[in-house]
């Protein structure tokens, strides 16, 4: 009879074992979701207070927003760890990981950016032909037009968006034709608050090699020029290389300090430098944050400052 | 003297047998309800932190709901899709429950609704005015706005359940204005 007893306690004792462990472990995660974007957030916060002593006229890779192991990567002594990435294009083909932010003008604006840069957009990221390109930008901009400003709105055939300018990415999905496919293509070069010019300093190949096709739409220099030109730029730059002034002239200038440019490249950058800017007013961010010895995974914030109007402006948490 | 052996192991036996009844018992009704209200604010947080400044829907919310334009993903024929559109919180009608639905705009296939808190006796909402000058910004009941957002998001849930009534409270502070 007592050996019966104590066999049925053990199976007790091993069945209340596993239910508190499995709450524990379900408190554990808890902590260790919250402590991780506290984490997240105090690498935001970080990243504010980086970027409002950045105070020159121009933004590139050079400067400690863009790059600063020492601020952007970090073990506090409350028990957790925090660190913000930046991929970015280099110019043989890769790309590179670093602890900082990116800007939005790196992006394509689809509020501020010309027709002819939006269409070369969707061909370049997108992949998809001039005509479908051109009909499909033609639909974005259409969508933005408020329908007060729109001539064809209420007639037959007209456009029933128009709902004026973007306020996120996102909308760009209810455009007609712009299928789940292509939106993830264009997700990581776009934006609605980049401001009408390209950062030089900072773009990527993609919305490089864009700004160059939108520049020369008649097609005078070959796809070769561009893609020498762009990786002329992207090598420039990782050199320590700046573009400080965006009038063409200098922008061209500070480039053949470091690269040999042939007379089609000058001529295409010089261009260029009427899409080109070397300044943003909004940075974007990811940060991770974890908790140590918390296991479970780590929380992901990514986020968008406005350094002008000193505000957060996009935000979004795992 | 045997005898009363046998009835003190009997008498030590039986305590024990009875306190493993009540550990079990305790530890199959912990705050079941309570835990799954902690994960659904955590939820409620982040979806109100995520919240989307978008042409297309407006923040809106009164005393027994809540409705965040938001980005909401949904399975598409090739992985997960995004979708602007709206995470709706409220109370389920006669069901003790707080309910999320999700309402993809231009996919509705891909509308969802899931229970995020059970044994739920009240929930309601508060929206904090952004602050004007040095003075802090009041609490209001209500709240529809595009671009203007409230400053944060009252959040009190009162639980029933098997341990008696408790009550929660969390105050949300929204990062993007």
């Amino acid at each position: 009879m007592g050996l019966w007893v104590l066999v049925f306690l053990g199976g007790l004792a091993v069945a209340v074992g596993v239910q508190v462990a499995a709450r524990l472990e379900l408190a554990r995660r808890l902590d260790g979701r919250l402590r991780g974007r506290s984490m997240a957030q105090l690498a935001a916060a970080k990243a504010v207070a980086v970027l409002d002593a950045d105070t020159n006229g121009w933004d590139g890779f050079s400067e400690r927003w863009a790059a600063s192991p020492g601020d952007f990567s970090n073990s506090v002594a409350t028990g957790g760890s925090y660190a913000l990435i930046a991929v970015r294009d280099v110019s043989d083909g890769t790309t590179v990981t670093n602890f900082g932010l990116n800007d939005e003008s790196a992006r394509v604006d689809i509020n501020a950016a010309r027709t002819p840069l939006l269409s070369a957009l969707l061909q370049t990221a997108g992949g998809i032909g001039a005509a479908q390109a051109a009909a499909l930008a033609a639909k974005i901009e259409k969508s933005k037009t408020p329908k007060d400003r729109d001539p064809e709105a209420g007639a037959a055939g007209g456009a029933p968006e128009g709902r004026g300018p973007f306020l996120s990415i996102h909308e760009l999905r209810l455009v007609e034709g712009l299928n789940p496919a292509l939106f993830d293509k264009l997700r990581d070069v776009v934006t609605v608050g980049g401001g009408s010019r390209v950062n030089v300093n900072t773009a990527g190949r993609t919305v490089l090699l864009s700004v160059a096709r939108a520049a020369d739409p008649s097609g005078t220099a070959s796809a070769g020029v561009a893609g020498a030109l762009v990786r002329k730029v992207l090598k420039f730059r990782e050199s320590g290389g700046m573009f400080t002034s965006y009038a063409g002239l200098g922008m061209a200038a500070a480039l053949t300090q470091r690269e040999q440019l042939s007379g089609d490249e000058a001529a295409l950058f010089q261009k260029m430098s009427a899409y080109l800017a070397v300044s943003s007013d909004r940075f974007r961010g990811v940060a991770w944050g974890g908790a140590t010895g918390k296991g479970g995974p780590s929380r992901v914030i990514e986020f968008v400052w406005d350094r002008r109007q000193r505000k957060m402006v996009f935000w979004h948490e795992d | 003297m045997a005898a009363a052996l046998v009835a003190v192991v009997a008498g030590a036996l039986l305590a024990a047998f009875s306190g493993g009844v009540r550990v079990w018992a305790r530890a199959r009704s912990w705050d079941e309800a309570y835990v799954q209200a902690l994960l659904g604010l955590e939820q409620v947080e982040r979806d109100v932190r995520n919240v989307t400044v978008t042409r297309l829907d407006r923040f809106d919310g009164d005393e027994a709901h809540l409705a965040i334009p938001s980005v909401v993903r949904i399975p598409g024929k090739a992985g997960t899709e995004e979708w602007p559109g709206i995470i709706r919180y409220e109370a389920g009608a006669g069901t003790r429950t707080l309910a999320c639905h999700a309402l993809p705009r231009g996919s509705e296939d891909g509308a969802s609704v899931s229970v995020v808190m059970s044994a739920v006796d009240e929930v309601r909402f508060a929206f904090c005015e952004p602050a004007r000058g040095s003075g802090a910004g009041n609490w209001v009941s209500a709240w529809s706005g595009r671009t203007n957002l409230p400053a944060a998001v009252k959040v009190r849930v009162k639980l029933g359940g098997s341990r008696g009534p408790r009550e929660m409270e969390r105050i949300l502070v929204l990062p993007i204005q």
